[in-house]
């Protein structure tokens, strides 16, 4: 009889930029493991008989499966086994709540760590970018069926990339300049370099996919002329979330006010750190608050105090057990110094004679019941007000449903809060060819939900052309 | 077509509302008066004709950043309400339109512009003299 094996309760950390000098710079965080690293990490896998880190995945990647390759060093089958779910390892590996999922279900987590899948799933798909496995990405003969998609977001690029490996000739319209959506736009290269992203579109290019960059769907063109005369088969809309939350309180005219939305695109799209040797500029505050708690709120709060900003501080209405941000991306805010005032909300913002922000009222809270989300509902203390010296405030309160493709597309049912409606099983909308799938479907959720509803319509639109 | 420029290079000399509050007094039966242009411009326009009590658009282009309700750079109070230029526009009722507002807004950057616009007359200084 052999022995048990024995288990080890340790995960093996991955190296990390030091707090102090990556706080001044947008290089990467995290540098990942390295190929001993993630033997060693890989090697704590209990390979269990129904594993449940799968079905803590939005899109059930075999995790044994491909952390059983990468024990055995055979990282060509592991890339494989990840790429039948999922299109973006290096992406999902960076980005995605493993804490919440896949970790989240692990037996070891029991007892000690979870295994590292995340970071497991970004060592193979680091080492196929390293090895230039998207050169050999071949394009796929085409058939006589076009589809159009609307955005070029994780949902948009998965629906492209099942489709344009079918076969079908696919045209991507994107608003932008460039294409990703958030994960260029939003996520801060010191998070997910835009490398990363750039390549993994090669990806759709290499398949033969076409961009359409400039184009906003709504305007230029509508769904009922891609589907009308310009000949689409069927179309997909990835259009994402979008619309920013302000909060609706006296002072948001005033200048050094902004979106997180905003904020991130002059500086992560438009690189406006680089000014004036690019065209956009970016006014960062000294005293910057960033009012939320969730990715965004961080993204946002990290990148001011990298552009220089010496307090940049989190207000949040509830405290930090309720804040929505992925834990190791709150715990990294910490470590870089940013300042958190949590219990507390903005009441007013008040400016200078120029229309600038000099500072905010803010209300301290406590925490009442639970409401129906099952969170405890902050209640504020009355009288508790007072004054934050603040000369920029960063909303980042989430996004409610862009509305601009919905308008102007008759016949689309939407729900009460603008997101599209669409069918459980294939993710067709109301409109027959038209498919839906991401943030402005479900509203904001992540980048992996949005690839595994981009994956579904792309079943559902190739079931529907008879393909 | 009526043309005015600030130092009569071309058309008559002045501002667009001179030429426009002498049509609203002659021509009583303008219903509609469209304003495209610059923010101070667009806001001249509107204070003219709300003495005539003339209906009057203006298009906010100008203060759009991405123009696909991604931002909300392009917020503007029109009739007391939060909208989005890109969504709810471009086109406004001018006589509800918070200008002043916009206006303090559309200074947020002229520090940056004029460094930029340094920028550029330096390298152009630079190309005449074959520096670079
Ligand atoms: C700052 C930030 C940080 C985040 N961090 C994380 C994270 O760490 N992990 C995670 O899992 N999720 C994160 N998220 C959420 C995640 O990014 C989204 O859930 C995901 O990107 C949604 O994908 P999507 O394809 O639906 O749309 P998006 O990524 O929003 O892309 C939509 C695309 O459509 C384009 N578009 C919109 N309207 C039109 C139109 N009318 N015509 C043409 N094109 C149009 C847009 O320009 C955009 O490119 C974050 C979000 C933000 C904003
Ligand atoms: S221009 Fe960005 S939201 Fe309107």
């Amino acid at each position: 009889m052999s022995e048990p094996k024995k288990v080890n309760l340790k995960r093996v950390p991955t190296k990390e930029q030091d707090p102090h000098a990556r706080a001044g710079n947008f290089n990467e965080v995290n540098y990942g493991y390295d190929a001993a690293e993630a033997k060693d990490e890989a090697g704590r896998c209990l390979f269990c008989k129904k594993p449940q880190c799968v079905i803590g995945c939005p899109v059930m990647i075999n995790i044994p499966g491909f952390v059983n390759a990468i024990s055995k060093g055979d990282y060509f089958e592991a890339y494989h086994i990840l790429m039948d779910s999922n299109v973006m390892p290096a992406v999902c590996g960076r980005v995605c709540p493993q804490e919440t999922q896949c970790e989240e279900r692990c037996i070891l987590g029991k007892k000690g760590d979870a295994v590292s899948v995340g970071k497991l799933e970004r060592f193979v798909g680091d080492w196929a970018i390293k090895q230039g496995l998207v050169k050999d990405v071949k394009p796929v003969q085409k058939g006589s069926k076009k589809v159009a998609i609307v955005g070029s977001g994780p949902s948009a690029i998965a629906c492209a990339h099942d489709l344009a490996r079918a076969g079908v000739d696919v045209t991507v319209y994107e608003a932008l300049h460039t294409a990703g959506g958030v994960l260029k736009y939003g996520i801060p290269n010191f998070r997910l370099p835009n490398e990363v992203v750039d390549i993994e579109l090669e990806k759709l290019n290499k398949l033969g996919v076409k961009f359409e960059l400039n184009k906003v769907i709504g305007r230029i063109f509508t769904i009922p002329d891609l589907l009308g005369k310009m000949g689409f088969n069927a179309v997909f809309i990835g259009t994402g979330a979008g619309t920013p939350k302000f909060m609706g309180i006296p002072g948001e005219g005033l200048n050094g006010m902004l979106s997180s939305n905003e904020f991130l695109t002059r500086v992560n799209l438009m690189e406006a750190y680089k000014f004036p040797n690019v065209d956009t500029p970016v006014v960062v505050g000294k005293k910057v608050a960033v009012v939320g708690a969730g990715n965004t709120a961080m993204d946002s709060v990290r990148t001011a105090k990298r552009l220089g900003s010496e307090h940049a501080m989190i207000v949040y209405r509830r405290t930090e057990k309720e804040a929505p941000a992925r834990i190791e991306e709150l715990h990294h805010a910490m470590e870089e110094g940013i300042e958190f005032y949590w219990l507390t909300a903005p009441v007013k913002i008040n400016g200078d004679e120029n229309g600038w922000i000099k500072s905010m009222e803010c209300i301290k809270m406590e925490l009442g019941p639970p409401d129906e989300s099952g969170r405890r509902r902050p209640v504020e203390i009355k009288g508790s007000n007072f004054t934050m010296d603040v000369d920029m405030v960063i909303c980042a309160l989430g996004t409610s449903s862009n509305p601009i493709v919905a308008q102007t597309t008759p016949g689309l049912k939407v729900n009460k809060w603008g997101y599209i409606e669409t069918s459980e099983e294939n993710q067709m909308t109301s409109i027959p060819g038209v498919f839906a799938g991401g943030d402005i479907v479900t509203g904001a959720a992540t980048v992996i939900s949005a690839m595994g509803a981009g994956r579904k319509a792309a079943a559902g639109i190739l079931k529907f052309l008879g393909i | 077509m009526y043309i005015t420029t600030d130092d009569g290079s071309y058309g008559r000399k002045g501002l667009v509302i001179d030429p426009l509050k002498e049509l609203l007094a002659k021509h009583k039966d303008i219903k509609e008066v469209v304003a495209i242009g610059p923010l101070i411009m667009m806001k001249a326009t509107a204070d003219t004709t709300r003495s005539f009590g003339v209906k009057t658009i203006v298009s906010l282009n100008t203060i759009m950043v991405d123009g696909m309700g991604m931002c909300g750079g392009c917020r503007v109070t029109v009739a007391g309400k939060d909208q989005f230029a890109c969504v709810d526009g471009p086109d406004f009722d001018a006589h509800q339109v918070d200008f002043n507002e916009l206006m303090k807004r559309q200074r947020r950057f002229v520090k940056e512009e004029k460094s930029s616009l340094e920028k550029y007359h330096h390298e152009c200084e630079l190309k005449k003299a074959g520096k670079i």
